[in-house]
């Protein structure tokens, strides 16, 4: 029953990441969406974690700290100089991608 | 002198890279010291060549020099280098041409002008060049052939004429699309053969006896990608509509290069490889071969008659030789493919050599059109001299170079090989014989428009410089090998026919058994 | 002996001498480039001479030869290629021939060049046309002869571009080399041909094994053909011969030389020297009709009919040479050895004299154009009575040089069965005396017509006139028919007497009555077309009277005068016959044959440009085209590609969920 709970929470989180990241326009903010969403993984990780009673989860939780960290790392950087170059974090003023 | 048997060959070739990489530690605005050092390191590479020259056993047809060391283990893939008959007289072309490249830019830098990006190709495109020469792995073979083309995209694109660009992504291009053919050939003989291998001699060894595992089919298939990857460097009929935009496009230095050596890259890969681990691909192909040549000479001499650029048409007539030498392979016979590697060093010098006298009339005129050229033997005499003799030798003139290979080559083509279809090859025969004549036509056409006649009026006044120092030291030795290839054509014979020989009675007499 | 081993440095000290002249011509000789050439051509003359006496004194050396060889290159054991020199009787003679001419001419142009453009490069070119020349006929083999073939062919073609300036004169020039080089391609087939055949290039093996029977049916006529078409082509036989006129576009000293003495002839040497072959592979000891006597007969008739019809004096000059050549040719085709290289032999020496003697009068009064000339008997003396002696020599008049090797040819066609080329052979030389007779009077007799004032040349160009009329004159009578022929007995190589002992119809014929009557015919046919031309062209009294007077030809001249009455100039009996034939002959050679080779030549052209449209529409379109197609097909997908990340993640979840879903059901 425990388990459900911490399933459940983490479902809502990872939503509330998607819907940060898709319907949000600062970069900043999806940023922060995807941070929501890796932990919401990292509930999971933790949860199975305990069920099975052994450490394999809250390891895997580790690593996903770690890149998510550096990964916000290079996000901010990067939206710090889009910011820089552009005065704006809005994503859709940014498409040079586009083909 | 045992250093020297094993490491010449590494010396000769990476020796230009070398050179290339101090050049590109030498700042910029100090052009002397990079060229000395260009020419210094080409020069070196030449002197080793020389040394192996004078260490060679002309009585042995095998491998000299030979070198195999592991190199990528886990594929199976070695460095194995060596010289033979066939090879060498390549090796040293490639040697004796960079060296007179860089003598002739020495004061014709082409647009924009940066000596140091030049020469720095140019000496990576040596060592690309000699590499393959030397490599008896399928795989050292690949990258080396591989790392010609970069060094020439660059050249052509960076340095060449109005559609560079254009020229350049063609070449590259169309040379690519071989090269992704030809390595899954590569592949493919690896994986079929048993042991796998990508020795070129265990795999051609005993009438490809590690490849004789592969079955006919899977050889055929094997060898029309081999095929696809070298018939357009050489290129043949009708994969060469990239010559002429890339010789036009590009720099006088680039043509000479791309005519003299990098299109035989080509011609070599069918002898050294395609012919040798497949032969019986080799001979279910040989008459579309032939046929191919033979309709490269006709139509690349008849694409000449409607030039007005002089590049251009001697772009095509590239087009139309290299038909004598596919033609010479086709044969599958000892003397058709000595006929093949005297074509391409008779090719190599003499178009190499005219490429060089059009760059030069380029530089005088500004202009590369026929129509307003002209004169040129009674305005700069000595040059119109040298243009009239290579134009000569390129239209096969007895006493010069183009004449022996071009004959053997027809010699040969009225015997080919057992199987072969004699009708059909005395045939060929005939229709590159009435290509000699085509070949006349254009020439003298050619001669008659630029050498012949009156100086157009719009350089009437003007001076024009005849041959100066540079272009007397880079073609001297250009013009002396033109005749000197003629009267005595066992210059060449006798170092290719000693390896030839052997490589026939090992290959074809146990593929198709005499 | 020794001095014919040594004859390997007559090309080699004229390559030499050429290279000299070119290097040095204008700096250590200031100019003057014969200083270079003129010794190397003096030594060839002299080791000539030494060999034609060495090659007198030894009948059985005369006949064998020595032979010289160096092996040049091969592959293999059983197939190697060698350079090599076999010279007998017959080299001897042909050295003599090219080396006396070959001087003559280099003295002669002292005189005719100086001041031309291109002086030192002329001498050269000259040296190096006589040092290919020399190769051809001291080689022992085919492969190098060959060499010497094309080396010929390269300078005829920087011979008659000398001035080039001119587009005609390098359209000649071209001309020239695509026409023989189309002959070549029979050359240089029948070479491979005769190769494969016989396992050798050598002359001597390939005629031994033609001979024995050993070089089999139907590759040995085809090699022969296929090397015929190559003499057609340097020989001008018919229908290659258009080039030959228009070569005379080089300066008149070349045209001697190389378009009337020597190159020219290098195709009947070539049939001469391996005669043992062509004579089994056209079957001449047993057909009366084969291809050589065949095409040599048509080319001597016609050309003989072109040159009546000319005004430039060194076009009937060189449709005489046209003619003559075809002489040449088919005194072999009928088997006459030996009266058609006695022939070559004596026509070098006086149609190299009458080509100089025009050249003399060329410079003279500054025109090819006979009509121009007229009267020069007395203001140019020497070049006058050299020219008599040569057109007496061409029109085969006792007892000059002409006489004998004509009539030597006229006889055996009718002894060994050849009757019709016997008839051909007699109209020719009735042509012929007419021709040349009708130039010597428009250009030497009645009055100037001319402008400026023309004058005797000077000594260096009457000198070789005067030495060449000697042996125009004299030296038929080594070649004398019977047992007096000791041209013959010097000049025949073994292979070739051994041919004629084979074949009966060959043997030498008895000098007998028939032999006199024959040779009486061939004259008074010569001395009628003598007559004729005088009567036309000297006394000028003709047309109304004689055709009034004789009715057959008052109505065939009616005939044919309605129809051509329009431009002639001199009408008569003979301009009623001779002239429409000529005229058709050559509206035919001019507007047929060479129309024929122009549009050749122009529809190759053309042929190149539809291939090269083709090249770069639809070949190239093709390659571009799918260089195109990528790019379209590119563009079409890179819509998908906005650059908004969101609309990324979207995609990426959306399709992570029906991952998800798929995955879901998969597991149930």
């Amino acid at each position: 029953m425990k388990l459900n709970l911490f399933l459940t929470l983490s479902a809502f989180l990872f939503c509330l990441g998607v819907y940060g990241m898709l319907a949000r326009r600062n970069a900043v903010m999806i940023l922060m969406s995807i941070e929501l969403m890796l932990n919401a993984i990292n509930i999971n990780l933790v949860a199975f974690g305990a069920l099975h009673g052994n450490l394999t989860g809250q390891i895997f939780a580790f690593f996903v700290i770690a890149v998510a960290a550096a990964e916000v790392g290079i996000g901010l950087a990067i939206v710090l100089l889009i910011y820089r170059n552009r005065a704006s974090v809005n994503v859709d003023d940014v498409d040079l991608m586009k083909g | 002198m045992d250093w020297f048997d094993s490491w010449a060959l590494s010396l000769a070739v990476f020796i230009p890279v070398v050179g290339a990489l101090v050049i590109l530690a030498i700042p910029k605005a100090r052009e002397y010291q990079i060229k000395v050092v260009g020419l210094v390191a080409s020069i070196a590479a030449l002197i080793v060549g020389i040394g192996i020259l004078s260490r060679w056993n002309w009585d042995d047809g095998g491998y000299q020099f030979e070198v195999n060391k592991g190199w990528l283990s886990a594929i199976r893939s070695n460095y194995h280098i060596a010289l033979d008959g066939i090879s060498l007289p390549l090796f040293i072309l490639t040697l004796v041409i960079v060296v007179l490249c860089i003598i002739y830019s020495w004061n014709h830098w082409p647009e924009p002008r940066s000596p140091k990006m030049l020469l720095f190709l140019i000496l990576l495109l040596e060592t690309g060049m000699l590499g393959t020469f030397v490599s008896l792995d399928l795989i050292l073979f690949f990258v080396f052939f591989e790392v010609t083309l970069l060094p020439m995209y660059f050249i052509i694109g960076i340095w060449g004429g109005e559609q560079r660009i254009y020229a350049s992504i063609k070449f590259f291009l169309f040379t690519l699309f071989g090269s992704a053919f030809m390595l899954v050939g590569f592949l493919a003989l690896f994986f079929l053969s048993e042991p796998h291998t990508f020795d070129i001699v265990e795999l051609s060894a005993n009438g490809g006896a590690a490849a004789a595992v592969i079955s006919s089919t899977a050889g055929l298939w094997i060898f029309a990608g081999l095929f696809l990857g070298f018939a357009i460097k050489v290129p043949m009929f009708p994969l060469h509509t990239w010559l002429p935009d890339a010789h036009t496009q590009a720099p006088t230095v680039g043509s000479v290069i791309l005519a003299a050596i990098l299109l035989k890259l080509g011609t070599y890969g069918f002898v050294r490889i395609a012919l040798p681990i497949l032969p019986q691909a080799a001979h279910s192909w040989a008459p579309w071969i032939g046929l191919l040549a033979v309709i490269g000479i006709i139509y690349g001499s008849l694409c000449c008659l409607a030039q007005t650029d002089l590049k251009r048409l001697i772009a095509f007539s590239s087009v139309g030789h290299m038909g004598f030498v596919m033609l010479g392979i086709a044969t599958l016979t000892p003397v058709g493919i000595n006929a093949a590697i005297f074509g391409m060093i008779a090719h190599g010098v003499v178009t190499g050599m005219l490429f060089f006298v059009a760059g030069s009339i380029h530089e005088r005129y500004h202009t590369r059109d026929m129509s307003r050229l002209g004169g040129m033997l009674s305005s700069i005499p000595r040059m119109g001299g040298v243009f009239v003799l290579v134009a000569f030798a390129s239209l096969g003139l007895p006493a010069l170079a183009g004449f022996p290979g071009e004959f053997t080559s027809m010699l040969a083509s009225f015997e080919p090989a057992g199987g072969l279809s004699q009708s059909l090859f005395r045939g060929f025969m005939i229709a590159a014989a009435v290509g000699t004549v085509l070949t006349a036509g254009y020439m003298l056409y050619m001669l008659q428009r630029v050498a012949q006649g009156e100086v157009p009026g719009e350089y009437a006044g003007h001076h024009l410089h005849d041959i100066e120092a540079p272009e007397y030291v880079s073609w001297t030795p250009l013009i002396v090998l033109t005749v000197a290839l003629g009267i005595f054509p066992s210059l060449v014979f006798n170092v290719t026919n000693s390896s030839v020989v052997p490589m026939f009675e090992q290959i074809f007499h146990h593929a198709i058994g005499g | 002996m020794q001095i014919l081993e040594l004859f390997w440095l007559l090309p080699v000290v004229n390559i030499i001498a050429c290279l000299l002249a070119f290097f040095f011509g204008k700096t250590v000789s200031r100019g003057k480039a014969q200083v270079w050439t003129l010794p190397a051509i003096a030594f060839s003359w002299v080791m000539s001479i030494l060999g034609a006496v060495a090659v007198i004194g030894d009948s059985h050396l005369a006949h064998e030869g020595i032979t010289k060889t160096y092996k040049w290159f091969e592959f293999g054991p059983d197939m190697f290629f060698q350079m090599g020199i076999h010279i007998d009787g017959f080299a001897v003679v042909m050295c003599l021939v090219v080396t006396t001419i070959s001087m003559m001419v280099q003295i002669y142009s002292i005189g005719y060049m100086r001041g031309e453009p291109r002086y030192v490069e002329f001498y050269a070119v000259l040296a190096v046309f006589t040092a290919g020349m020399l190769i051809l006929v001291t080689a022992d083999n085919l492969f190098l002869g060959i060499f010497g073939w094309e080396i010929m062919g390269l300078t005829s073609y920087l011979l008659i571009g000398h001035y080039y300036e001119k587009r005609e004169n390098s359209n000649a020039a071209i001309k020239a080399f695509i026409t023989t080089k189309t002959g070549d391609v029979g050359l240089i087939i029948g070479a491979v041909v005769v190769y494969w055949a016989t396992e050798t290039f050598n002359f001597g093996a390939v005629n031994a094994k033609a001979l024995e029977g050993e070089f089999h049916a139907p590759l040995l006529l085809v090699a022969c053909i296929a090397l015929f078409i190559g003499v057609i082509g340097k020989s001008a036989q018919f229908p290659l011969h258009t080039w030959l006129p228009d070569a005379m576009a080089g300066p008149t000293p070349v045209s001697a030389l190389i378009h009337a003495a020597t190159m020219v002839v290098a195709g009947v040497y070539l049939v001469a020297r391996m005669w043992p072959t062509f004579v089994t592979a056209m079957n001449v000891h047993i057909a009366n009709v084969n291809l050589i006597a065949l095409i040599g007969a048509i080319t001597a008739i016609i050309a003989a009919l072109l040159a009546l019809v000319q005004f430039d004096l060194k076009k009937v000059l060189a449709y005489s040479t046209v003619s003559q050549l075809g002489y040449m040719i088919f005194a072999l085709g009928i088997g006459a050895w030996g009266a058609g290289v006695f022939h070559l032999f004596t026509h070098a020496f006086f149609k190299a004299l009458l080509f100089l003697g025009a050249g003399s009068v060329i410079h003279s009064v500054h025109s090819n154009d006979m009509r121009d000339m007229g009267g020069l008997r007395r203001i140019m003396p020497r070049t006058y009575w050299t020219w008599i002696v040569g057109t007496l020599a061409l029109c085969g008049v006792f007892p000059m040089a002409g006489f004998f090797s004509k009539d030597e040819i006229l006889a055996s066609a009718y002894h060994n069965g050849y009757k019709w080329v016997w008839a051909i052979g007699l109209a020719v030389a009735f042509l012929t005396a007419f021709y040349m007779f009708r130039a010597t009077h428009l250009t030497f007799h009645k009055n100037y017509r001319g402008h400026g004032h023309p004058h005797e040349s000077e000594g260096l160009i009457t000198g070789p006139l005067i030495f060449l009329a000697i042996p125009s004159a004299i030296i038929g009578f080594i070649g004398a028919p019977g047992s007096f022929n000791l041209f013959e007995k010097w000049a025949t190589p073994a292979a070739v007497e051994e041919t004629i002992a084979k074949y009966p119809v060959l043997h030498p014929h008895p000098v007998d009555t028939t032999t006199f009557v024959l040779a009486g015919i061939s004259v008074a046919l010569a001395l009628l077309g003598v007559l004729v031309a005088t009567v036309v062209f000297y006394w000028e009294k003709t047309p109304g009277d004689i055709v009034e007077r004789v009715a057959p030809i008052r109505y065939l001249h009616r005939f044919l005068a309605n129809k051509y009455f329009l431009d002639h100039l001199y009408g008569g009996i003979v301009y009623g016959i001779r002239k429409p034939i000529a005229d058709a002959c050559y509206w035919f050679n001019q507007n047929v044959i060479d129309q024929v080779l122009n549009l050749t030549a122009a529809g190759t052209l053309e042929l190149g440009k539809g291939t090269y449209l083709f090249d770069q529409n639809v070949l190239d379109g093709f390659y571009n085209g799918s260089a195109v197609g990528t790019d379209r097909i590119g563009g079409f997908f890179r819509k998908i590609q906005t650059g908004n990340i969101q609309q990324y993640a979207a995609v990426f979840f959306a399709a992570m969920a029906l991952l998800a879903l798929a995955l879901v059901f998969a597991v149930r």
